[in-house]
């Protein structure tokens, strides 16, 4: 059935067949001067209170209306009911959709158009601080699985005509809202319909989460062009840089597009305090950056392939400690850090009663006790440790830095420090060649430009220039059409 | 591909890499006498001999600015134009290969690892490879990386030997006639592949590739300096026993809590070696573009060159007789001016011939 029909029974046995073994479908019949009339909607989906006093209320207290249904249609419209979502659907296949999106239809004996009604009224979060992006002097409320309450956060927060939201959907079975969101004339308009075509090109059939678009939002690589926030007031810095947002129904994360590696470094709080004390975290994270993804490997190259790089206490010290464990320091090293990452996901999964529980029997008790029982050494559990504490100053990057460190770790003992050399040469070759919407992924930095590098990346500059709008995100370095 | 263009100074950069890589692997031997401090002032003549060697390249590119040497033989010259971009590949494959083959050797020399040395090789070819395939961008913004890491590694050896230099280590320029100056000089030009890449890569370059050209001469010409004063000044004769006197001079520093740099200084040579390599593979896909027939064919001459490069390096660091015609200092010297000077001038004739012939059959034409 493509159109709606004119006969009521015909809706009727319609909609029933569709949602047939489906309790949430609930219809109400009545009779309006004479005329066979239903309401349909999903238990859940709406509002009944808004129903009942909105719509059934002034439908059944309504005068006698006049004529046939198409004149009922035009009466109830125009005098009877005054909701602010409404409006008529003749096509069948939109009715099911927005039946299914939380709106009521309503259907008229002799009509060949029903009428919708905006009454949703599901359940959902308020805000609350974002748990994977917690900020020292930011804001503390953070997206919400409603993506209109989600617009209404970055409205809230950014009172211009030249904000945009633009509708577009996602998945062919579940028809996931989307609203793709940018600052027009800052914005690239390129960047803009390149999101939109790439969204409309994926052929997902349910879209549960931002996750699932981000993958079709960029071409894979080490690192992401595509970035995740839950936080209103970094999408809206973001977006204020030429960025595109898309805010996806039933999910707290916003995809934020084009993402360069630098931002990954950067947090609200860097741009919150004074800008030396900025530029000094932004360095403490470069720093653990670095430890995190070649600490390991490096550790086992040079107590493997270079011990004379160590002084000779501190190789003494290693090599006393080797000396009473069985395994090689590829092997214990290696083992330490499964050990850490079967206990990280422990630690994520287990019930929250139960987590910390987790983390003192893994950490203190499996730790200690491997060590007292001479089956690691204290230095290979010190590194593992260090190594993983670091990773956490850059939450954004523990994805890529967790596979990157085993590879470091095996290329440090395959190669000594000759092969963490080779990796990192790999590792910058990748990150060069990788592009986000046509800007380098690397950008500023490589392509070089000065001038920028040194307003957020190697150093914070302070608000006075950081406010002028020079930083656009499609104005990198190196930034091209978008190829690719 | 062709249609990306890098800036002057990334182009620049990467050959600077390039150059340092190939000076790190410099010796006595190879400059042809005991005194290095003589192969200053070689390296200012190769340079000043380089301005003039490079005329035809910049002569070609001004006429043809949108074509590589490969493409404007192939189009001025006909078929036997064709055997042009064959000549640079092979050109490449062999320039790179020695290189490859002195790092190998370097390995199996001083540092003898506990694993093979053609792995490590195979391991640099292979980084280099994919580089070239992802383009050359890529490669040159990764040789800004690189030549940050390499300024700031060299910056910690030589400020940390500085303080062992010893004025008495230095000997007078000179002292034994000017016969080293010279061998050092068609040494320094023999392992430049500069003239090379530009005939080959300029089409790729925008910018300010003279000032670029000049500054990678200028630029050159100070870090060689400088490695070879330090070298002498800090190592004295000692360095003219070493095989690798800029390895032995990074073996001697010493930073309170590490107690050697070698490894981290031969980790920098290896990063610019990967993009010396890299650069040169890349122009070796160049080359295959100027005769191919089908897209995608300049992806496979990348492997190929990849893979030559790497069989003539072992070749070279494994056989000895190969070694030695191969790694002698007037047979590369002979390529480099062949492929940087005689054949860019051959084609540039090839191509004024072909204007002036173009000129006139549009004048006939036009009467």
């Amino acid at each position: 059935m493509e159109k709606v029909s004119e006969k009521l029974e015909e809706n009727k046995a319609y909609l029933q067949g569709q949602f047939a073994k489906a309790m949430d479908f609930m219809m109400r019949e009545m009779e309006l001067s004479g005329t066979g009339a239903a309401l349909f909607a999903l238990d859940g989906l709406v509002s009944k209170q808004t129903i009942t006093l909105s719509i059934l209320n002034p439908l059944m207290q309504a005068p006698v209306m006049p004529g046939d249904g198409p004149m009922k249609l035009k009466f109830i419209e125009e005098n009877v009911l005054g909701s602010m979502e409404q409006k008529r659907e003749a096509q069948m296949d939109q009715v099911l959709l927005l039946l299914m999106s939380g709106f009521a239809v309503l259907c008229i004996d002799g009509c060949k158009e029903a009428l919708v009604f905006g009454v949703q009224g599901f359940d959902s979060r308020g805000p609350e601080e974002p748990q994977n992006e917690v900020m020292q002097r930011g804001a503390k409320d953070g997206f919400t699985e409603s993506y209109q309450s989600n617009m209404a956060m970055i409205r809230r927060r950014m009172k211009t005509t030249a904000l945009k939201f633009e509708k577009a959907e996602a998945g062919s079975q579940s028809h996931t809202p989307l609203a793709i969101c940018y600052l027009e004339g800052v914005a690239s308009e390129e960047i803009v319909q390149k999101v939109k075509s790439r969204l409309e090109a994926c052929g997902l059939p349910t879209a549960l989460g931002a996750g699932y678009l981000a993958g079709f939002l960029e071409r894979g690589g080490v690192f992401s062009g595509v970035g995740m926030s839950e936080r209103p007031d970094v999408v809206c810095g973001k977006i204020e840089e030429g960025r595109v947002a898309v805010l996806v129904e039933g999910t707290p994360s916003v995809l934020l597009a084009p993402f360069l590696f630098v931002e990954n470094f950067q947090t609200l709080d860097d741009y919150l305090t004074r800008p030396f004390y900025g530029t000094f975290i932004r360095w403490l994270k470069y720093l653990a950056f670095f430890l995190s993804a070649f600490l390991p490997g490096l550790y086992v190259a040079i107590t493997t392939h270079h011990p004379e790089m160590l002084p000779e206490s501190l190789l003494l010290k290693i090599a006393e400690a080797e000396a009473q464990t069985p395994f090689p320091v590829m092997a214990e090293t290696l083992l330490l850090y499964f050990l850490y990452e079967v206990l990280r996901e422990a630690g994520l999964r287990a019930p929250r009663s139960l987590s910390a529980t987790v983390s003192i029997v893994g950490g203190l008790v499996v730790g200690d006790t491997a060590v007292s029982a001479g089956l690691v050494s204290a230095p290979s559990l010190l590194v593992v440790a260090l190594t993983a504490i670091a990773g956490y100053a850059v939450p954004r990057l523990y994805e890529p830095l967790s596979l990157l460190r085993l590879a470091f770790l095996l290329a440090g003992n395959f190669m000594g420090v000759w092969g963490v050399m080779v990796g990192l040469v790999l590792l910058l070759l990748n990150l060069c060649g990788a592009s986000s919407f046509g800007v380098p992924l690397l950008s500023p930095v490589a392509p070089f430009s000065g001038r920028l590098a040194f307003r957020d990346v190697f150093a914070r500059a302070g608000w006075q220039r950081l406010g002028r709008w020079d930083a656009k995100v499609q104005d990198m370095p190196g930034s091209r059409e978008l190829g690719q | 591909m062709g249609k990306r263009k890098i800036s002057a100074a990334q182009f620049f950069i990467s050959m600077f890499v390039a150059r340092v890589v190939v000076t790190i692997a410099l010796n006595a031997q190879y400059t042809g006498g005991e005194n290095m401090l003589d192969n200053i002032v070689s390296y200012v003549l190769a340079m000043g001999l380089g301005f003039l060697i490079a005329l035809p390249v910049w002569g070609l590119h001004r006429r043809r600015p949108e074509l590589t040497i490969g493409r404007a033989a192939v189009e001025d010259m006909g078929i036997l134009g064709r055997l042009l971009p064959i000549v640079y590949f092979l050109y490449f494959v062999l320039i790179n290969g020695t290189s490859l083959a002195l790092f190998q050797l370097f390995l199996m020399d001083t540092v003898n690892p506990a694993f093979s040395a053609g792995f490590v090789a195979a391991a640099l070819v292979a980084a280099a490879l994919y580089g070239a395939l992802r383009g050359i961008e890529t490669v040159a913004r990764c040789a800004t990386c690189v030549l940050v890491a390499l300024l700031l590694g060299c910056g910690l050896v030589f400020g940390i030997v500085a303080g062992r230099f010893s004025i008495e280590n230095l000997e007078p320029l000179f002292y034994n006639g000017f016969s080293q100056t010279i061998k050092g000089t068609v040494l320094f030009i023999a392992r430049t592949s500069i003239f090379a890449d530009m005939a080959v890569l300029l089409p790729m370059v925008k910018g300010r590739k003279g000032l670029g050209f000049a500054c990678w001469a200028g630029g050159t010409a100070a870090f060689v300096g400088l490695l070879l004063l330090l070298v002498v000044g800090c190592l004295g004769r000692y360095a003219y026993t070493q095989n690798f006197p800029v390895h032995a001079l990074a073996s001697i520093t010493q930073v309170r809590s590490m107690q050697r740099l070698d490894a981290v200084f031969t980790g920098v040579w290896m990063m610019g070696l990967v993009v010396k390599l890299a650069v040169d593979i890349y122009g070796c896909r160049v080359c295959v573009s100027s005769l191919r027939k089908k897209p995608g064919e300049e992806k496979a001459g990348a492997w190929w060159a990849a893979a030559l490069m790497l069989a003539l390096a072992l070749c070279t660091a494994g056989v000895p007789l190969v070694q030695h015609f191969l790694l002698d200092t007037w047979f590369l010297f002979f390529c480099t001016v062949a492929t940087g000077f005689a054949l860019p001038l051959l084609v540039l004739a090839a191509d004024l011939l072909r204007g002036r012939r173009d000129l006139q059959k549009a004048k006939g034409e036009g009467a």
